[in-house]
């Protein structure tokens, strides 16, 4: 309640003069303060107001100031030049960033470039040695030609196969020494070292 | 500023300097006790933020209420890095002499600008930025209570507990009490 009042006080000193004021109002005004607190407040507002307005035009900004901040903005209007004009306007929020380098991380991660490269690549490297090692077969088919040797046996009547001989005689030359011919009983005896007589084997001989 | 975060424009920049820089520049001048040096520093450092990114401002809402909230978390977070009161020199308010027969001449009036000053100084941040923003600004109590993130009723009663600690300390400079 306090507080409702002096709230509405204030706005009267603002703006009313003591006299200006109801009997109501002054009545109010009398059961927080005297009238010439009443006065002096209100008389306080428009002094200070007065000196306020009056040392406020001693105190103005650098010209120094604003002809910095003018080659400043120059300075970004040249350098915002390259930007298309439809994306000044475009503000990206530190989220969204932050949501794209993360996907650009995953993406990267799971393509398998991981971190420690070298390591990977030192791994590809032992792989590839032991692919040097194996030795590739490769099979050539050659078709292979079997060589039959083919005998016909071509059965002829007796007739046809007679065959025309010819003899002829041919002389061998004598020998300068002629040996002595042998007996014949002599040769038969001759023949083998049998201890057998030529008589019991003779009855082994056919056709004599 | 809805043209110049579209066009980026230095006409559009000039225009939201012409009509914004000044004021900024006081209320943080006030706001810092007086440190212009370190105010128009501040000043610089907004307007090359709007430069950089025009986005930063929601066009949806009140600009003035943007740049203002922009330059009070400047000077809050100035104070609370620094820690660093008073540029102007902590005088007491006793060392005024006042006259009221000379009250509206140029030298009285200044004595009461610095007095002010100074009793501004000795009130806390949120009491100080409110007081000016509303003395000095003109901001109605709800810009107000945009720029300093608290109710309306918060605004109100901050600025009836300045005014009450104000008009005591400078008593002496109002003519009705001699």
């Amino acid at each position: 309640m306090k507080m409702k009042l002096e709230e509405q006080i204030l706005d009267w000193i603002e703006t009313k003069d003591f006299d200006a004021l109801t009997a109501a109002e002054q009545e109010m005004v009398l059961s927080t303060m005297t009238e010439e607190s009443y006065s002096a407040r209100r008389s306080f507002i428009q002094n200070a107001a007065h000196a306020f307005e009056t040392e406020k035009a001693f105190i103005t900004p650098n010209l120094e100031t604003q002809h910095k901040l003018k080659l400043q903005l120059r300075a970004k209007n040249s350098s915002g030049k390259m930007v298309p004009f439809y994306l000044r306007s475009v503000s990206i929020k530190f989220y969204q960033v932050a949501a794209v380098v993360l996907f650009f991380c995953m993406v990267w991660w799971n393509s398998g470039e991981t971190i420690a490269p070298e390591v990977i690549a030192k791994e590809k490297i032992v792989y590839q040695t032991k692919v040097d090692t194996v030795f590739l077969e490769t099979k050539i088919e050659v078709p292979v030609v079997q060589i039959k040797e083919v005998i016909k046996y071509k059965e002829l009547p007796v007739a046809e196969s007679t065959f025309d001989v010819q003899y002829t005689s041919v002389e061998l030359p004598m020998p300068q020494e002629q040996k002595e011919i042998p007996n014949l009983t002599d040769l038969e005896q001759e023949i083998g070292n049998s201890p057998f007589s030529n008589d019991e084997l003779n009855q082994f001989r056919r056709g004599i | 500023m809805k043209r110049f975060q579209s066009e980026r424009n230095e006409s559009a920049f000039n225009e939201i300097y012409s009509r914004y820089s000044q004021r900024i520049l006081y209320f943080m001048y006030r706001v810092l006790n007086g440190n212009e040096e370190l105010a128009q520093d501040l000043l610089h450092d907004i307007f090359e933020r709007i430069i950089k990114r025009p986005e930063l401002f929601d066009t949806n809402k009140n600009f003035k209420t943007w740049i203002f909230t922009v330059a009070s978390n400047e000077c809050k977070g100035l104070f609370r890095k620094e820690k660093k009161e008073a540029d102007i020199e902590m005088v007491s308010l006793q060392e005024f002499s006042f006259s009221p027969e000379n009250l509206h001449d140029k030298i009285q009036e200044k004595q009461f600008r610095r007095a002010l000053g100074i009793a501004l100084s000795e009130l806390s941040y949120v009491h100080r930025t409110t007081f000016i923003l509303r003395y000095q600004e003109q901001s109605s109590i709800k810009e107000i209570s945009a720029v300093m993130e608290c109710s309306e009723g918060t605004v109100k009663s901050r600025t009836f507990n300045c005014l009450k600690i104000l008009a005591v300390k400078l008593a002496d400079f109002n003519p009705q009490n001699v």
